[in-house]
């Protein structure tokens, strides 16, 4: 034996095997266990355990936080394992990809291409995954409309108070009284799980930008019963507005519903 | 046998108790329903009591004080 493969000999025997690496994922940080992984990948390209290995990558980026970095690994199984079990699956984690990043398009052709697929369990799965996420992107599009419309009629009404003369930089009396149920919320917000955080934070100040909005232009104005009952139905219109934006930007809006069907926990 | 109790080694294994926290339920606890129920009320609130409070005319007005004071 040459020393050249003597010393190739001793390199490869210092790859842990595949079975090493996936047992020991535990044991070592996860971005060890994905370097570990790709360089066995690399090692070995024509191993039939390829498509395991970098759905494996895949997942482990996701679980630390960073699901877009394994994309690369998804495509790659898409690519060289077409048509086979490991492509369905790909497009599986692909799509539920999709559906955090907001790539609604993408996503329902992910889940669709599995609904088409005659084999059980994917076509169960895909066809599931329509029904969830059609509605999904709907609720997603009308957040985002009703949040540009709140976002652009407070801004209106600062600059409708600015042009009547009034001082709109000035706090109105709405916002002195309502600062400490402000607070409240933002205090209450910080021992919230993170999704939960986000939705009472959004509407806590969501809430103050608009009760600031409404009270410099009304602090001015001429006040008649019309008035005062298309104010109340506007406030009341802009309350529900600012629930359904800040639940659903949270993710909450399934937990919301389950609530009120079922109960609080 | 002796009546030694075991000594604990190392950390304890219950690190932190959350109330009112079921993890395999779908339902929102019953903190953060308030939290956004309660939060949603008091704006809906502010905004009413903004319509139908403000432009009142104050049931005193001082002898000599320029028209319109005290309304806001």
């Amino acid at each position: 034996m040459s020393l050249a493969s003597a010393l190739l000999a001793v390199a490869l025997a210092a790859i842990p095997s595949f079975d090493a690496i996936v047992g020991g994922v535990g044991a070592r940080p996860r971005t060890e266990s994905c370097r570990q992984m790709e360089q066995w990948l690399q090692e070995n390209p024509t191993s039939p355990e390829v498509p395991r290995g970098l759905l494996w990558i895949a997942r482990l980026r996701a679980m630390d936080g960073e699901a877009e970095r394994g994309r690369p690994e998804l495509e790659r199984v898409l690519r060289d394992f077409a048509g086979t079990e490991w492509d369905l699956r790909a497009t599986k984690e692909l799509a539920d990809l999709d559906v955090q990043e907001r790539h609604w398009t993408a996503a329902l052709a992910g889940y669709q291409k599995l609904a088409d697929n005659p084999q059980q369990p994917w076509k169960q799965i895909g066809s599931l995954a329509l029904l969830q996420v059609r509605p999904q992107r709907e609720r997603y599009f009308l957040f985002e409309g009703l949040a540009l419309a709140l976002l652009l009629f407070g801004v209106a009404r600062l600059a409708l108070a600015a042009r009547a003369g009034l001082t709109p930089w000035k706090p109105p009396t709405e916002i002195l009284v309502g600062a400490p149920v402000i607070g409240m919320l933002l205090l209450a917000a910080l021992a919230q799980p993170p999704a939960q955080a986000k939705a009472v934070q959004l509407l806590a100040l969501g809430g103050a930008f608009l009760v600031w909005a409404n009270g410099a232009l009304l602090s001015g104005a001429r006040w008649t019963l019309p008035r005062r009952i298309l104010e109340s139905v506007l406030g009341l219109a802009q309350a529900a507005a600012l629930l359904y934006c800040a639940v659903v930007a949270a993710g909450l809006w399934d937990n919301l519903v389950h609530t009120m069907i079922v109960g609080v926990e | 046998m002796t009546n030694e109790r075991p000594k604990v080694e190392g950390r304890p294994r219950i690190l932190g108790i959350r109330p009112g926290v079921n993890p395999n339920s779908s339902s929102l606890g019953v903190d953060i329903t308030f939290l956004l129920l309660g939060g949603t009320g008091s704006l809906a609130l502010s905004f009413l009591m903004s319509a139908w409070l403000r432009g009142r005319k104050p049931a005193v007005v001082e002898v000599g004080a320029p028209k319109g004071e005290g309304q806001e």
